[in-house]
């Protein structure tokens, strides 16, 4: 974990609210994992006094992107900076995903902000389906950057159907398990985990053959969503938490989140889990 | 050229600091995470995440909210115990060369005086009694605003430990002078001024409380004046030395609280926006040092001209 001063080398609005920053680093900020995060300090004065955590899109070549949605005030802050700007990015910050295992096939599930670590590890992996949501066309951004990632596959989704297909991202992924199957899921993407614990062990395999690693990062719900549907296709799944921070290094336990095996911080022994040792709200 | 200094604190009899900088409660755990990035060895002392009987939980998310110039939080005390900071953190906190403070709370006597017990071992060079959290139910806080409840605890921990004990104090006490005094009366070692003050966030758009636990402690620069006028009024009702907290952030603060009368002095809140603050407010301590011609920093302390 490094603490650079940064200057702002691009703030660009890319899609409705949301702004593509590029950081030079007066340092090497070192090796990182997708699914890593840094926290960046908007002001030398007090105001904000905390960092905000933000995803890591890319880093190469002394270059750090970020792609943030303007929420708050910091956010807004942010958004208000132009080249030359200092910023003080903390990182790199928490566990990144854990790849896929042998023959596993990766299928990657983006809403909102969850974009950061979806695209990085995709870029990374090189391989599977990415499936990215979002409200409205206007709101989806590096849609080019996605589709140009090499030997990968994209679907984009939007609620109201202005671009991709209509609906909710986590319907797609719930065709995607099965296509090629000849099996066209039925549940109800709403169904609860009892449900699908009552799924025999045939109707299972029947769903897929090859081994699915599923990763998800965005709004609760989606995650919640998609960790059923993996579930239901007996598919591991790992997704990207977000919890208020403080300290964003392990420090303050501000960041709790409850799991299987007790409490986790986000920031340290996260942001990435393994759906399936989170205790869902 | 690198000036000669001396930044020691003869804090009680037997705790002595190279320097009067120390981490405060909560905002270190267990120094794991930050030796990571620095030598731990140059802090005037280690404190440690507040310690209770047993492991705690703590409270339900969220537990941080950004205010201006501070944050509120309600951790909830999520601790991992005595038993299990004894077994699995000390020894790793011994390597430093520096004393280990460990802070304690419990949510009745009994609690704070088998704590302090289990706690007078070898390795432990201090303990730090918290009666003054806002953030559980039962207890804490309770303990530090009167001063006769006060008295009876500190006299029961005394009894059991023979090491130096420091009590620290809430701002919500009355007369924080008065407090002090009761726990100096009691035996404490030495005060420390202040935990967080009970504060509250609301989100105006969901009509909700921002924070799991509803309220929380106030911390950060916010707090500063606060915490300053408290130092001011306990040491000069106290004999035993006074601890500053609340909202330091740079060697000058440092320098405010020791004129107010403080002996040495703790960072929160300000090292979890900057972990790499204690080398940069240590070293500019010596650089103050040297531009005014000081040669202890003990000098400075209750010095302030009136
Ligand atoms: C590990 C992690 C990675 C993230 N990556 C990205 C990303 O790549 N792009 C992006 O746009 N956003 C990301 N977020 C969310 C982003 O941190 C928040 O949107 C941002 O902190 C809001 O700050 P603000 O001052 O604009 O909003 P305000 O609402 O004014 O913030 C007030 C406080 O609440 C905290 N807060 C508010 N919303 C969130 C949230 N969703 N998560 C955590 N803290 C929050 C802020 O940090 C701040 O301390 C990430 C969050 C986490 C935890
Ligand atoms: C996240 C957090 C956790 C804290 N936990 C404890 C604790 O366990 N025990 C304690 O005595 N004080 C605790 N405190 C209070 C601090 O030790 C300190 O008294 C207070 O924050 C004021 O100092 P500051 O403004 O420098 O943060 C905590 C404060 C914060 C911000
Ligand atoms: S934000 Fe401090 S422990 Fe995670």
């Amino acid at each position: 974990m490094k603490d650079l001063e940064c200057s702002v080398i691009k703030n660009q609005k890319v899609a409705n609210n949301t702004y593509l920053l590029a950081l030079r680093c007066d340092g090497h900020i070192g090796e990182y994992m997708p699914g890593q995060f840094v926290m960046i300090k908007i002001s030398s004065n007090t105001h904000p006094f905390l960092r905000r955590p933000f995803g890591i899109l890319g880093y190469s070549d002394g270059l750090l992107y970020v792609l943030y949605k303007v929420k708050g005030q910091g956010t807004y802050m942010l958004s208000n900076k132009h080249p030359g700007d200092k910023l003080w990015v903390l990182g790199p910050l928490g566990k990144g995903f854990s790849l896929p295992e042998c023959n596993e096939e990766p299928f990657y599930v983006a809403g909102g902000t969850g974009l950061p670590p979806i695209f990085s590890l995709a870029q990374h992996l090189k391989k599977g389906h990415i499936m990215i949501g979002a409200k409205s066309l206007d709101d989806l951004a590096l849609v080019e950057q996605i589709r140009n990632i090499p030997n990968t596959k994209a679907s984009f989704t939007t609620e109201d159907g202005s671009f991709g297909f209509k609906g909710l991202v986590t319907d797609v992924l719930k065709k995607c398990v099965s296509r090629g199957r000849g099996h066209v899921l039925t549940f109800d993407i709403l169904e609860h985990d009892i449900q699908l614990n009552q799924m025999t062990e045939k109707e299972c395999q029947m769903l897929r053959h090859d081994p699915l690693i599923i990763y998800a990062c965005g709004p609760y719900d989606m995650l919640r969503q998609t960790y059923i549907i993996a579930k239901r296709c007996r598919a591991r799944c790992q997704v990207s938490l977000e919890e208020h921070m403080a300290c964003g290094f392990g420090v303050c336990q501000g960041c709790t989140v409850e799991t299987r095996s007790g409490n986790m911080r986000v920031c340290k022994d996260g942001p990435i889990f393994d759906a399936a040792d989170i205790i869902w709200r | 050229m690198e000036i000669a200094v001396d930044t020691t604190i003869k804090l009680i009899q037997g705790l002595e600091l190279k320097n009067p900088v120390m981490n405060a409660s909560g905002t270190f755990a267990y120094g794991e995470e930050c030796s990571e990035i620095f030598d731990l060895s140059i802090m005037g002392g280690i404190i440690t995440k507040g310690l209770s009987l047993l492991p705690n939980k703590g409270n339900p998310p969220p537990r941080i909210v950004e205010t201006p110039c501070g944050l509120i939080n309600a951790i909830g005390l999520e601790n991992i115990g005595v038993d299990a900071f004894l077994k699995d953190k000390l020894q790793f906190l011994m390597q430093f060369k520096t004393p280990i403070i460990v802070n304690f709370f419990g949510s009745y006597e009994e609690e704070y005086v088998e704590c302090a017990r289990r706690l007078s071992i070898e390795g432990v060079a201090a303990l730090e009694m918290n009666v003054s959290c806002p953030n559980i139910k039962s207890g804490g806080i309770q303990f530090g605003t009167d001063p006769h409840t006060l008295y009876a605890l500190v006299r029961k921990v005394r009894d059991v430990t023979t090491k130096p004990l420091i009590v620290k104090l809430s701002p919500l006490a009355g007369d924080i002078a008065e407090m002090a005094f009761s726990a100096q009366d009691a035996g404490a070692d030495a005060i420390t001024c202040i935990n967080t003050i009970p504060a509250m966030a609301i989100d105006e758009e969901t009509w909700r409380p921002t924070l799991g636990n509803i309220t929380g402690g106030l911390s950060g620069p916010a707090i500063k004046p606060i915490a300053l006028r408290t130092v001011w009024e306990a040491s000069h009702k106290v004999d035993i030395p006074v601890i500053g907290c609340g909202g330091i952030s740079s060697s000058a603060d440092v320098i405010q609280f020791m004129l107010a009368g403080a002996s040495a002095v703790e960072i929160g809140s300000f090292s979890l926006r900057e972990p790499f603050c204690f080398p940069d407010i240590i070293n500019g301590l010596t650089q103050y040092m040297g531009r005014h011609s000081i040669d202890t920093i003990q000098d400075v302390i209750g010095r302030l001209k009136l």
